[in-house]
């Protein structure tokens, strides 16, 4: 949480976001992210790395970059097409780094509902990159 | 694709997605609204003498969209505040006056609700506002120590902008009931002149 406050403060300004909840989430999100060859170097599991390991492994993951631009085209596209419910499951998996169990007790569903909703959102993303160009 | 490319992907999803995903969790309503009952109650039951309500807007009316659309972009307004809640005074004398002050920020007014828009392609589409507007509870229990009656002119001082000074007129009560207020404008808080 500090870590968090001390970025805020020190982007703030020149940035002056739209929607602070989601500034600070993200900047929150980003430092377990800093330490990810640090956790993976020490073998350890957090449940950051499972969750992206997750998502890479979903994908047949090659050398050719993509655009950003085309990424972010993709992927907002992409949650603009799933249902409210699964959107928000996809995005406090993958990008809140949730536990299933934690997504289950949030929305008051069982965990193999919350897997196979993760399951079913990987694949359409999965055919949704393939559709806009991208090889995965 | 890189597995590069793959964090990139999660860092562009845009803020009108993750507004919903990152709301807290939804508590059980009774309990709030219990809870807030009780504490309204606690404040009239302590604080019954005078009472001023106010309703300053902290920010625009609408703050906080994805920021993707230029419309919305443009209309939000980012941690900016209709000024400081001033305290209570007297016009002249009141010296011989006891006050006691209890100041109450209510932040149950903050609820996001969905707004419909049409998007530069001309699909309908729907995202998330935020009305941030914040209810302050400015309450006064006022005793005269003497054995003489007096009679007081109170002024109560706030900021609010001349175009819609309405928006952060504050309500003066006392004992429940409205009371009968007149508004003087004074001096700009503005530092700077000639503009």
């Amino acid at each position: 949480m500090n870590d968090t406050y001390l970025g805020a403060w020190n982007s703030m300004p020149p940035h002056r976001p739209s929607l602070l909840r989601a500034f600070l989430c993200r900047l929150t999100r980003n430092i377990p992210l800093n330490r990810y060859d640090y956790n993976r170097a020490e073998k350890r599991n957090p449940e950051c790395l499972v969750s992206l390991e997750e998502l890479y492994n979903s994908f047949s993951l090659n050398e050719n970059p993509v655009e950003e631009m085309v990424l972010e085209e993709l992927i907002n596209s992409f949650l603009d097409g799933l249902p409210a419910e699964q959107r928000d499951i996809f995005l406090r998996r993958y990008w809140c780094f949730d536990s299933i169990r934690q997504i289950a007790a949030r929305y008051g569903c069982s965990e193999s509902r919350v897997t196979s909703l993760l399951f079913r959102a990987r694949a359409q993303l999965r055919e949704h990159l393939r559709k806009g160009g991208v090889s995965v | 694709m890189k597995r590069e490319d793959v964090d990139k992907m999660l860092e562009l999803v845009s803020d009108e997605h993750l507004a919903g995903t990152l709301q807290p969790p939804r508590r059980r309503p009774a309990a709030r609204k219990w809870g807030t009952l009780a504490a309204c109650l606690a404040l009239c039951a302590g604080l019954g003498a005078l009472s001023l309500r106010l309703l300053p807007h902290m920010g625009g009316a609408s703050c906080g969209t994805g920021g993707s659309e230029p419309e919305s972009a443009a209309d939000a307004v980012f941690l900016s505040y209709a000024g400081p809640v001033f305290p209570l005074t007297v016009e002249e004398g009141g010296g011989e006056l006891e006050a006691r002050r209890s100041l109450t920020y209510d932040f149950s007014a903050y609820a996001s609700r969905s707004e419909s828009y049409t998007a530069a392609d001309g699909t309908p589409k729907e995202h998330m506002v935020w009305s941030n507007e914040l209810q302050v509870t400015d309450a006064y229990q006022l005793s005269n120590p003497t054995d003489q009656d007096q009679t007081l002119i109170l002024l109560y001082p706030f900021v609010a902008s001349y175009i819609s000074p309405s928006q952060a007129l504050p309500e003066l009560s006392a004992g429940g009931q409205v009371l009968e207020s007149e508004l003087l404008v004074g001096a700009s808080s503005h530092s700077y002149t000639g503009a």
